[in-house]
């Protein structure tokens, strides 16, 4: 597996600990880069000399910049436009999953109360598995 | 002649041939074949002498020298009485010896045939002077008083005809003009709907009952007047009277449903149809209008469409609510199940076990936090609520009490002015109250400074009924402040500004449903680094 780039776009802290811990689990080797926000995360991928990451995790709910909107953007921007996007967010709502799967979202992953699942789920991505638009564990 | 015999007056019977004789003899000759009917009398009334016409008329041959005073039987007045036959005409004029004229009298025949006849009796004198007879002509004049009868049976018919032709047109006429009257009276006494004719520019030119209750107009004032008089102004504009009478003129009719103005300026909802009249020719000479009040029928559906937005708008909240279920109330709760999870795989490393715990506890009482603050927002869609005079001072102060340990914590100086009493809902100015202060000693720096203050100032704005007073509440703080591009999403559901803040993401939302309560406005403006201010303006 080649060295890969993680970048997380969540708000909560919990969240972002929790999926670091859990990259750390999957692959020691896993870069991640995170924005508390979409109009932060913006800010460093459309900067000069970026590293483009191989995955975006990107969080619904979030201030400012919701992650719909955020998708938008990226989709309409260039040397973004192509790194798949996989949403994750608590919602498992049957309208945000259409929204974003029509916006050009690669994945719609329910956060999960198993950190177990979690690491299975990721693991299956970086080794580009065939999977499912919706990567809902449901406990 | 074989009555000539007979016939001959007794005069001449003794016609001895001389000339005197001769002349008479000749003169009776021509009376005899006279066709008018003649005889003679003596002094004494004795028949002397008649003429064939005579017998013919009497229908016998009287003996001569023998009957009295006339040839017939029996004669009567003109009225039909009988009459004697010694006072008959002939007689008067013997007896009074005068000729008598122009008194009719009726003969009847032996075979019952009655004659009206016109006697015209002469008396005759000799050369001494004394009457010697009487001669008398009589004239039929049946035939021409059956003739002046039938005329005037026929005139008195053509004049019962004709009075009873008058009559009957009469009465057709009165039925008509009654059936008119009625049909008039009837249009005229309809009361439920505005029945008037117009000439083709759309003047009025009769107006009825239902129409003065309609539109406030008396008749008096009305006829002659153009329709447009009932149409707003916004419609004579767009000239919608003049396209209404134009349709009907093209199409034969026209339909049209809309605000309609009254006498007073108030308006109504009209249900009106126009429909062109054509003479003979085809030609459009007017148009009648029937307009309706369906006011009560518009309010009614306007209150149906309002129910069904309302109803709307509670399913949005509704899903508002799913979405509270699906995401925000789930998110504290996974937090725990997780870090339990993470609990249970590190039970060997203490560091960590007590990690996990405060973030267990941390989770569980944002979670409750959640709750309280949706069940707060819940409350403030509860429309019944009463209105009451609040004193907002007085609410504030309340607040303040609330919030006395934080103030004091943060040292936070709080300027405050008069505030008013206003119609108000006072649980919910508080939560407005509170929100708005705790959200300022939250976002803040050192040494927070929350100005508070009241004006009556004019406010423009569309959602903003111009004929009310308000008041504009403004809370200025000199925190962190957030960039005015979001300043409306700072009012949504969950929407939160700052991430590593505490807060649900209700408090605001719940500020603009308290304001929206009160049918007022509230408007956000800050500038990163530079404060916020909060301006709220309520109903007076």
């Amino acid at each position: 597996m080649n060295k890969i780039t993680c970048f997380l776009v969540d708000d909560d802290p919990d969240d972002r600990d929790l999926f670091g811990m859990a990259l750390k689990d999957v692959d020691e080797s896993i870069e991640l880069m995170h924005a508390e926000n979409c109009v932060e995360a913006l800010k460093i991928l459309k900067a000069d000399n970026v590293k483009i990451p191989d995955f975006i995790f990107l969080d619904l709910n979030m201030p400012f910049m919701n992650g719909k909107e955020c998708l938008d953007e990226l989709k309409k921007t260039a040397h973004l436009k192509d790194i798949p996007v996989i949403i994750y967010s608590t919602s498992s709502y049957a309208k945000d999953l259409e929204d974003t799967r029509k916006k050009g979202a690669t994945h719609f992953l329910s956060k999960t109360s198993n950190f177990d699942d979690l690491i299975k789920i990721l693991m299956a991505l970086f080794r580009k598995e065939p999977l499912p638009f919706s990567l809902t564990y449901r406990n | 002649m074989k009555t000539l015999a007979t016939a001959l007056p007794s005069t001449y019977q003794n016609f001895d041939g001389n000339d005197a004789s001769l002349q008479e003899y000749q003169t009776w000759d021509i009376i005899q074949t006279l066709p008018a009917a003649i005889y003679t009398c003596n002094a004494k009334g004795v028949i002397t002498s008649y003429n064939q016409a005579a017998a013919d008329l009497w229908g016998r041959e009287p003996v001569i020298g023998k009957e009295l005073w006339c040839g017939s039987w029996k004669i009567y007045h003109e009225d039909g009485s009988p009459m004697d036959l010694d006072s008959c005409p002939m007689a008067v004029t013997l007896k009074e010896k005068r000729a008598v004229c122009g008194e009719e009298i009726i003969i009847e025949r032996p075979d019952g045939l009655r004659l009206n006849i016109l006697p015209f009796p002469s008396p005759v004198f000799n050369a001494e002077g004394e009457l010697s007879g009487a001669v008398n002509m009589l004239v039929d004049i049946t035939e021409r008083k059956a003739s002046e009868r039938r005329r005037i049976e026929n005139e008195e018919k053509y004049e019962s005809l004709s009075n009873d032709f008058e009559t009957r047109v009469k009465e057709k006429l009165t039925d008509f003009r009654e059936d008119y009257d009625r049909y008039s009276k009837m249009i005229e006494e309809v009361q439920d709907y505005a029945i008037l004719m117009l000439d083709l520019d759309g003047n009025i030119l009769n107006w009825n009952k239902g129409a003065e209750r309609i539109k406030g107009y008396t008749e008096a004032e009305i006829i002659g007047k153009n329709f447009s008089v009932f149409y707003r102004e916004e419609d004579k504009e767009s000239k919608l009277p003049f396209q209404l009478i134009h349709e009907a003129a093209e199409l034969g009719r026209a339909m049209h449903e809309g605000w309609r103005k009254r006498k007073d300026g108030t308006l109504f909802w009209g249900s009106v149809v126009i429909t062109a009249l054509h003479d003979d020719k085809n030609q459009t000479i007017g148009f009648s209008k029937v307009t309706r009040d369906l006011t009560e029928r518009k309010i009614a559906e306007d209150h149906l469409r309002d129910y069904a937005r309302d109803i709307e708008l509670r399913n949005k909240e509704l899903e508002e609510y799913a979405f509270i279920a699906s995401h925000d109330l789930q998110e504290p709760l996974r937090k725990i199940q997780t870090f339990a999870n993470l609990l249970e795989k590190n039970m060997h490393d203490k560091e960590l076990i007590i990690k996990h715990i405060e973030k267990i506890n941390s989770s569980a009482k944002r979670m409750s936090m959640l709750i309280k603050d949706v069940l707060s927002y819940s409350q403030l869609l509860d429309p019944s609520e009463l209105f009451v005079d609040t004193d907002l001072g007085e609410v504030l102060g309340d607040v303040l009490e609330d919030l006395e340990l934080l103030i004091e914590e943060k040292q936070a100086r709080i300027i405050l002015p008069d505030l008013p009493v206003i119609k108000a809902i006072p649980i919910q100015i508080h939560q407005l109250f509170c929100n708005l202060v705790s959200n300022s000693l939250k976002f803040t720096y050192a040494d927070p400074v929350i100005e508070i203050t009241c004006t009556t100032a004019e406010y423009k704005h569309p959602d903003l009924d111009p004929d009310k007073n308000y008041i504009k509440l403004s809370f200025k703080d000199n925190g962190i402040g957030f960039d005015q591009a979001f300043a409306d999403k700072a009012f949504k559901l969950f929407q939160k500004l700052h991430s590593n803040i505490s807060g649900t993401g209700i408090g605001l939302a719940i500020c603009k449903k308290v304001v929206e309560n009160h049918q007022g406005l509230i408007v956000a403006s800050s500038q990163p680094d530079h404060g916020a201010t909060f301006d709220i303006i309520l109903p007076a």
